[in-house]
């Protein structure tokens, strides 16, 4: 399965495909301060005012801010909307 | 929108209560269950909204997360109008005026008509009642072209007219022919003629050939501007035009009766109030036989309207009827006399085509049941009248014609 996602990764960027055509590829949209949009995620692990962690395909999404809160989510995106202080990536250890 | 219809639907706030609370989220997502509105109470609560039919998959779902859910509250439309099952009466009303705001616009409460100056709108309206335009007629059932076809053909003043119906009201639009004036031909030669005796004041001549002169006397078929002009050489033709005043001397002999019936009022009065609702009008005090026709009826009717000018088929009408006896009276001499000159001097401008009465001599007698009076007036009128004129040839013109 990993594989075959390195695959398909190495002939979109041979081909110059965008990445968003990529199956279950996880993508962040950070709109300001205000708002994260993760897609293709795999889930909330921690849910705190003060910090959302999403499990991602490579590992975790880490966002920490004031007063964050999920807006919106279903099973193909989440939406925090807070304060946004930092967004920090974490691969598989 | 989305709210509009999350209250139509109906929506429930639950509350998540676990170890994990945020492994419910996930599960949610997962099994495509749509949720909103998530707000953290403490670190093993959090709140979000549902939709009403999801609940029972959210309880069993939050279980498997190894969570607890309650419901915290209904909202939506059932949920509001759930106490109505109760209050039937209410529900009834509620559903009658629903009913009637959607309905009842549709019939015809009032007709308009708009746009006519010589028809008069009785005539239209009574027209419009036969062809199905009325108090309570079903507007979609108004065939404004139909209407049309049948109106221009039963009134033939008619141009054009058109009914649209919104709201209740029915406007009729009307556009009435315009009668042409007869044309004067340019062509026809015409003379101008006295049609009363008189010495000519003021003459104002635009076209033709003037046979008279200021301070001239003149008998009433003579000849005043002719529309022949004679140059000799050749006869010019035309349509003789101008204004001729001249001081005329009018007589005329009026009558009135020595005795006359007079109003006495009796102090009697009766007032009835109706409620005219649509062409329904239902008495709501007072009496409404009269016995005698000797009185005289006051109609004071108060339309409900809004103040943009909408009126509504509902009016108040307050008849007041003065009784009154009819007395024979003697006519004093000052006031026989009074009313004879009025009217004398009212016929005699009434006759002239234009012009006044410059001064009067009048004489009041009394023969038998009678005053008479004769009025003799001195006017300055206008005495020209167009008349077609007719070539005149002499017999030697006719000889000449001949060899």
């Amino acid at each position: 399965m990993h594989n075959e996602r390195s695959k398909l990764r190495a002939i979109a960027e041979r081909l110059s495909l965008p990445s968003e055509l990529l199956p279950k590829q996880t993508m962040l949209y950070i709109s300001g301060k205000r708002e994260v949009t993760v897609t293709g995620h795999h889930g909330i692990q921690v849910y705190t005012r003060e910090q959302i962690q999403v499990r991602v395909s490579y590992g975790l999404a880490l966002i920490q801010g004031q007063g964050l809160e999920i807006a919106r989510m279903n099973a193909e995106s989440v939406v925090v909307r807070g304060s946004i202080g930092q967004v920090t990536l974490e691969g598989r250890q | 929108m989305k709210r509009f219809f999350d209250f139509i639907r109906g929506t429930a706030v639950v509350q998540l209560s676990g170890a994990e609370p945020q492994r419910c989220l996930n599960r949610f997502a997962s099994e495509r269950l749509p949720f909103w509105d998530v707000k953290l109470v403490d670190d093993y609560t959090l709140t979000c909204r549902v939709y009403r039919r999801d609940l029972e998959f959210a309880a069993r779902q939050a279980g498997r997360a190894m969570c607890t859910c309650t419901i915290l509250r209904h909202e939506g439309l059932r949920r509001e109008f759930y106490g109505l099952r109760r209050r039937k009466l209410l529900l009834l009303g509620s559903l009658l005026v629903l009913a009637g705001l959607i309905v009842l616009p549709n019939f015809v409460w009032t007709v308009q008509v708009q746009g006519n100056v010589e028809i008069p709108e009785e005539q239209i309206l009574q027209e419009l009642e036969t062809l199905g335009v009325h108090f309570g007629a079903w507007g979609p059932s108004i065939e404004s072209r139909k209407i049309k076809n049948e109106m221009l053909c039963r009134l033939g003043d008619l141009r054009w007219l058109a009914v649209n119906c919104s709201g209740g009201k029915a406007t009729v639009l009307v556009s009435e022919r315009t009668k042409s004036e007869p044309t004067v031909s340019k062509r026809q030669v015409t003379n101008l003629i006295a049609c009363r005796d008189g010495v000519v004041t003021e003459m104002s001549v635009l076209n033709g050939f003037p046979v008279c002169k200021v301070g001239q006397a003149v008998r009433k078929g003579q000849l005043l501007v002719s529309g022949y002009a004679d140059w000799e050489y050749c006869t010019q033709a035309t349509r003789s035009l101008g204004e001729i005043y001249a001081m005329t001397q009018r007589k005329i002999t009026v009558r009135i009766p020595v005795t006359c019936l007079k109003k006495v009022y009796t102090g009697e009065t009766h007032r009835t109030v109706y409620l005219t609702v649509g062409r329904k009008r239902i008495k709501i005090s007072g009496n409404s036989g009269i016995s005698t026709p000797n009185c005289d009826k006051m109609v004071e009717e108060k339309p409900l309207a809004l103040p943009g000018g909408y009126q509504f088929p509902l009016k108040l009408t307050v008849e007041t009827c003065r009784m009154y006896e009819l007395e024979p009276r003697a006519l004093e001499k000052a006031e026989a006399e009074d009313l004879l000159l009025q009217y004398a001097q009212r016929t005699m401008t009434g006759e002239m085509v234009a012009g006044t009465i410059l001064q009067q001599d009048h004489k009041l007698r009394k023969n038998g049941e009678t005053y008479e009076m004769t009025v003799v007036a001195g006017c300055r009128e206008m005495i020209a009248v167009s008349e077609p004129a007719e070539f005149l040839t002499t017999n030697e013109d006719a000889n000449g014609a001949d060899n």
